[in-house]
């Protein structure tokens, strides 16, 4: 790989985290009341699909196409420029989806207080907690942002597997299509 | 000016573009609020402060767009620093362009909330008709309020963030 490969890679990458962020914000809107929603529905989730499948899984032919021919980097500094970009990409990614989480995680910190009410409501009143009766769409919604700012932590974080995995997986498929190299070369 | 500079220097652009656009779209979600307003019941301080807020991102476009060598030179170091010979040089300079342009996202975020926070405040004491009052929650509040010392903590170039991300990554090279 070259080191605009790597740096296309790394961008591919983050844009199909945030991609799949955004598709999943509309599916939890859609999904609580799917009647007559069907169709956005499926099309959402196969959005969500081909980003992740194209930006994250499979991006070395993408990554080729956007990058063009390039010095071939060696072995160790491939692994160098990889890690770097990613981590680099994957933290910006995270502060960007942290800036919407905030009120997410300051909830999950006041939970204790939060937690007493309804211990008292399901041992003393033996009744199901209140505060706990949410629509479907709440839960939705609860749903997605502790997913949201869990990926946002984990990001921040650096995410050392994402990173660790991509690396392994990156090495062992980044083996071009001569015939598709050569076409790219000559054009 | 090396290649660090240019690149922050293009960085810098499309975030100020970026956050112009965003401002345009704040100013006109503020006008779309502030419509239904009965000016004569309202006081002129509350109208006027959505607008007063939106006057911090002028600024940070005016910097950006007009300031923008400096900006660079802050961000990168000394203007005749030689290229990134080795591969990780590049990473510290990087990761604080990163902060800085997380920075100015967060802060962005802030004013928005702050302009649309205040316009709603201004339909609540103006209008007789019920509006939902749950905006106000405690959370919200210190979620939107914690924005802000983040943001400035990101533009300084969160020092301590940059040098434990910097010591992770080499880690993880090594």
């Amino acid at each position: 790989m070259a080191k605009m490969h790597i740096i296309a890679k790394a961008a591919l990458t983050v844009l199909g985290i945030y991609g799949i962020v955004t598709t999943c914000r509309y599916l939890s809107f859609l999904i609580p009341s799917p009647e007559g929603r069907i169709l956005p529905i499926i099309g959402f989730s196969i959005f969500t699909a081909a980003i992740a499948f194209f930006f994250i899984f499979k991006n070395n032919s993408l990554t080729h196409k956007l990058a063009g021919p390039g010095e071939i980097l060696n072995p160790g500094t491939q692994t160098i420029w990889l890690i770097t970009s990613l981590r680099l990409v994957l933290v910006f990614c995270g502060l960007i989806i942290l800036s919407t989480s905030i009120t997410t995680i300051i909830k999950i910190l006041l939970t204790p207080v939060y937690i007493r009410p309804m211990v008292n409501e399901i041992f003393v009143l033996k009744s199901f907690p209140t505060s706990l009766e949410l629509s479907l769409r709440q839960w939705s919604d609860l749903i997605f942002d502790l997913g949201k700012a869990g990926l946002a932590i984990y990001l921040l974080y650096g995410a050392p597997h994402f990173v660790r995995w991509q690396l392994k997986y990156s090495f062992s498929n980044n083996q071009p299509n001569p015939a598709k190299t050569e076409r790219i070369n000559y054009e | 000016m090396n290649k660090m500079h240019s690149l922050a220097k293009i960085v810098l652009t499309t975030l100020a573009l970026y956050v112009a656009y965003q401002l345009i779209i704040t100013l006109f979600g503020t006008l779309f609020m502030i419509e239904s307003i009965h000016f004569d019941k309202t006081p002129i301080f509350y109208i006027a402060l959505p607008f007063v807020a939106l006057l911090l991102p002028v600024v940070i476009i005016y910097q950006l767009l007009f300031k923008r060598d400096k900006w660079a030179e802050k961000i990168v170091g000394a203007a005749d620093r030689p290229g990134p010979e080795s591969q990780i040089n590049w990473l510290p300079i990087a990761f604080r362009l990163t902060s800085v342009a997380a920075g100015l996202y967060f802060l962005l975020h802030f004013v928005s909330g702050l302009s649309r926070t205040l316009s709603y405040y201004a339909r609540i004491k103006a209008s007789t008709s019920n509006y939902p009052q749950n905006i106000f929650t405690i959370e919200r509040i210190i979620g939107w309020v914690l924005l802000l010392p983040i943001a400035i903590y990101l533009l300084c170039g969160a020092p301590h963030f940059v040098r434990w991300q910097v010591k992770k990554t080499l880690k993880l090279c090594k």
